[in-house]
């Protein structure tokens, strides 16, 4: 069975009977095609949230200096360092959530869930558009910061990994979130837990020892400082101590959300 | 009975339009019904959000400042009520608002025959009574984490009320007039925190630089603080009566935004 | 090209099965119960039945949104509970919901969803244009999804859908929404996938628009397959039998029903009465006396159609039945 259209010389005139289909030529066409969907899908609010990050991202930076007269530079590059990481975050932890609580909502998830896609490619889309959507907002905090505190940053090659690694765990989390958890309402309540955790009880902006002990001693098992160890040690020269532990800890909160998230989504009532 | 009359099955007469402040009234308590009936999904997640933003972010200021003398520390916690107030307008409000924009529950609310301004005042009631409790939870957490004394003013209660209706009240405007509502969220989730830190509300407006500080006295945060603040301490909050008329013309704004929204037919 | 694996040869077996399907919610409810059916290629098949009969639960779980509690469904020698994954790519899906393409242009869903398909960009954009011209959507070719009444958006979801459709098409509810002209077009379309051998599953409660588009069909409730045929075979209980409509005038009793009268049913004013053939001339002269002495106003005679074999297996009145 196969679909004849109209004929033209020279061009594929029939479209290919459906086929169990598998091997990785497949998953890139597959992935493509849903990097598509993706894009337009959220044509219209993309630039939007693009600009929310930006704003979060420079807003915090300048702000900070309105609210603190005078930062010694050491803390001035703490918290510039670890802004990146919220931007990261807040795109694959917040949005995510909202954009599937939605869909569920107003009764798209179904017509979704059931596109002849695997699920690995819906994700890894997804995952490089909240990426892309970030970067902008990583650079201009970045370049804001440098420019306010007139620190000293390198651009080390070790930064891709770490933005990497930092924003696909985050988009991990956020789906394994917004998979997992049916009722849209928890799934809210449990994103905006993360995010308040990740802003006001992670060492991300602010050092470890500003935390009373026991809440820094969470910190070394919870993703978020070091997420900002990663790309702080890609930014900061010199500045390498704990590194590896701390790629341990993001990779394993990864893979860990990577399986909630697979189960999630392929698990049938 | 006459040719071609239509009888219902109740056998009572078919509805007339109803006009008037009865009508208001029954339309009012109406939709508490249905509102109270929709605080049920609501109601954790509104007290958490409180609870957690409230009192944590006055931890969280603490972490950033380090160890204070007991002015700051009283500042912050009769400070964290607003903070819970906020969060509860600006996230809790807005997620209902918009969970119903998806749902296409605002489509079947706006085609009931109640005045629509019954529908607004009954949801602000139920909604502003939600805010309580997370507000009182909050200030007792605050209280007892900084480990400061509070003296509760008789008005106390009163100004927690009205405070917390004219936070509801913007949110919920401000919730109505962003159309997209993943973009609403977006933008009130990743900027909520900016606007906790960057205003007044747990540390004097004075700590802030000219233009930002004065940005403040228009803004409604710092007035909101203000009259929390003066219902649990003594002495410390002055201009009452700005903070409470600022307050007031932003919550007048809110209602007129949320009935241009309302009102408009696109 | 893309790697295909288990690509048609000559002669090979597509037919959907569905073996003593059973599923059970977690909360006892028993959505299906030991239901088997299948469906030839190129055969357009119809689930009927009221509201909650289980319908949507069991096409849910040809595409694994769910998973049987038992039973097998299978189309050829592929295992579609066994591999959801696979099930997905052999089969189309249009739920009862809207499609969400709110950022969409019309034409734009359908190619980017015939290119998920594995079809070549030209080949999609011919097949896309053909069906904005068979469904009559040219006015919306271009205009997002916003902009898109409820009835426009569900012909984008099935153009979506058999633009480059799986081997079992399942619709959900196609028709509605959609307005009297275009549905005859959509019934067309729906024919024309059965043509080139795509098994067509239909959840519909319109009786009889099925009658007129499925080759079979099933009555489902509660659960259970209750019958299953051809249009007229699921008639045939009524072969031999007329129907008399009377429109009752209102506001007077009920007429009292003469011994001809084998059933009859009655909705508001509308009286309808089955009859064997023999008596079609005395049931006409009672209707001619009723609407004399003012009792009805007016009546009529026509064949029986699948609505009362419906509602003889359901017990319920289609006219009620909306989705499920």
């Amino acid at each position: 069975m196969a679909i004849v259209t109209s004929p033209a010389a020279g061009e594929a005139r029939s479209l290919p009977p459906a086929a169990a289909r598998a091997g990785p030529r497949y998953w890139l066409h597959a992935y493509r095609r849903m990097v598509v969907w993706n894009l337009v899908d959220l044509r219209l609010q993309l630039p939007i949230l693009a600009s929310v990050l930006i704003l979060q991202g420079a807003g915090f930076v300048v702000g900070i200096g309105l609210l603190f007269r005078h930062i010694p530079e050491p803390t001035a590059t703490f918290l510039v360092t670890g802004i990146p990481v919220i931007n990261l975050i807040t795109a694959g932890l917040i949005f995510e959530p909202q954009i599937v609580a939605d869909q569920r909502s107003s009764g798209s998830y179904e017509f979704l869930q059931s596109m002849p896609v695997p699920r690995s490619t819906a994700a890894m889309a997804w995952y490089t558009v909240a990426l892309a959507t970030a970067l902008p907002a990583v650079a201009i905090s970045l370049a804001a910061g440098v420019a306010r505190y007139h620190l000293h940053l390198v651009l080390t090659p070790a930064l891709v990994p770490a933005i990497l690694l930092t924003s696909l765990t985050g988009v991990l989390m956020g789906y394994a979130v917004a998979h997992a958890i049916r009722a849209p309402m928890v799934a809210r309540l449990v994103s905006v837990t993360l995010i308040f955790v990740l802003f006001g009880f992670s060492p991300v902006t602010f050092p470890a020892s500003h935390l009373p002990a026991w809440l820094a001693q969470a910190n070394r098992w919870l993703p978020f400082g070091s997420m900002a160890t990663i790309v702080r040690s890609a930014l900061v020269p010199g500045m390498t101590a704990g590194t590896g532990r701390a790629y341990v800890v993001v990779a394993a909160w990864a893979a860990a959300s990577g399986l909630v998230a697979a189960w999630a989504v392929g698990h049938r009532r | 009975m006459a040719a071609g009359e239509i009888v219902s099955d109740t056998g009572s007469a078919p509805p007339a339009v109803g006009r008037g402040y009865r009508h208001w009234l029954a339309s009012y308590l109406a939709m508490l019904r249905f509102d109270i009936a929709s605080q049920r999904t609501w109601l954790p997640m509104f007290v958490l959000t409180q609870v957690l933003f409230g009192a944590g972010m006055a931890v969280i200021y603490g972490f950033y400042l380090g160890p204070m003398a007991p002015q700051e520390a009283l500042f912050i916690v009769s400070g964290a009520p607003a903070i819970a107030a906020i969060a509860a307008a600006v996230i809790g409000v807005s997620s209902m608002v918009t969970e119903r924009k998806v749902a296409g529950t605002w489509d079947f609310i706006w085609s009931l025959p109640v005045p629509r301004s019954a529908v607004v005042a009954s949801t602000l009631t139920v909604y502003t009574a939600m805010t309580i409790p997370g507000v009182v939870a909050t200030l007792a957490l605050a209280a007892w984490r900084y480990d400061v004394h509070l003296s509760l003013s008789p008005v106390a209660a009163l100004d927690f009320v009205l405070a917390a209706l004219m936070a509801t009240s913007m949110g919920f405007g401000l919730a109505l007039a962003i159309r997209d509502p993943l973009v609403t969220n977006a933008v009130l989730n990743a900027l909520i925190f900016l606007v906790l830190l960057f205003s007044p509300v747990v540390y004097p407006i004075t700590q802030l630089p000219g233009w930002l500080a004065g940005a403040h006295r228009v803004l409604p945060f710092y007035y909101l603080a203000q009259v929390m603040r003066a219902g649990v301490t003594t002495g410390l909050v002055h201009g009452l009566g700005t903070a409470y008329a600022v307050l007031a013309a932003w919550t007048v704004a809110a209602w007129a935004a949320s009935a241009w929204v309302i009102g408009r037919r696109r | 090209m893309v790697e295909m694996v288990g690509v048609t040869g000559p002669g090979e077996d597509w037919t959907f099965r569905a073996v003593a399907v059973t599923k059970v919610y977690p909360n006892g409810v028993r959505a299906n119960d030991g239901i088997s059916l299948h469906v030839e290629p190129g055969e357009v098949y119809g689930l009927l039945g009221p509201n909650g009969a289980g319908k949507t639960t069991l096409v849910k779980q040809v595409v694994g949104l769910l998973k049987p509690t038992s039973g097998r469904i299978t189309l050829g020698r592929h295992d579609l509970v066994d591999d959801p994954a696979a099930a997905r790519q052999l089969c189309s899906y249009l739920p009862q919901a809207q499609v969400p393409i709110d950022s969409f242009r019309a034409r734009e869903a359908m190619v980017l969803c015939g290119r998920i398909r594995g079809g070549a960009p030209a080949a999609v954009g011919r097949r896309a244009d053909e069906l904005i011209e068979a469904l009559d959507l040219r006015e919306w070719r271009d205009k997002r999804g916003t902009g898109l009444s409820g009835g426009v958006k569900r012909l984008v979801g099935f153009a979506m859908v058999a633009v480059c459709p799986g081997r079992v098409v399942i619709l959900d509810e196609p028709t509605n929404d959609v307005d009297p002209l275009r549905r005859r077009m959509l019934w067309q379309q729906i024919r024309a996938l059965g043509n080139v051998g795509v098994a067509v599953l239909l959840v519909t409660h319109n009786v009889l628009e099925a009658e007129k588009a499925v080759d079979r069909l099933a009555i489902i409730d509660r659960g259970r397959l209750l019958a299953e045929g051809t249009p007229s075979s699921m008639k045939a209980g009524d072969r031999g039998h007329l129907r008399l409509q009377l429109m009752l005038t209102p506001g007077r009793d009920a007429p009292s029903l003469p011994a001809f009268v084998r059933r009859a049913t009655q909705a508001g004013h509308n009286l309808m009465a089955v009859i064997d053939d023999a008596e079609a001339s005395h049931a006409i002269g009672w209707a001619q006396q009723l609407v004399g002495t003012g009792l009805a106003e007016e009546y009529a005679l026509t064949a029986t159609s699948l609505e009362d074999a419906y509602m003889q297996l359901t017990g319920h009145d289609p006219a009620d039945g909306k989705g499920g």
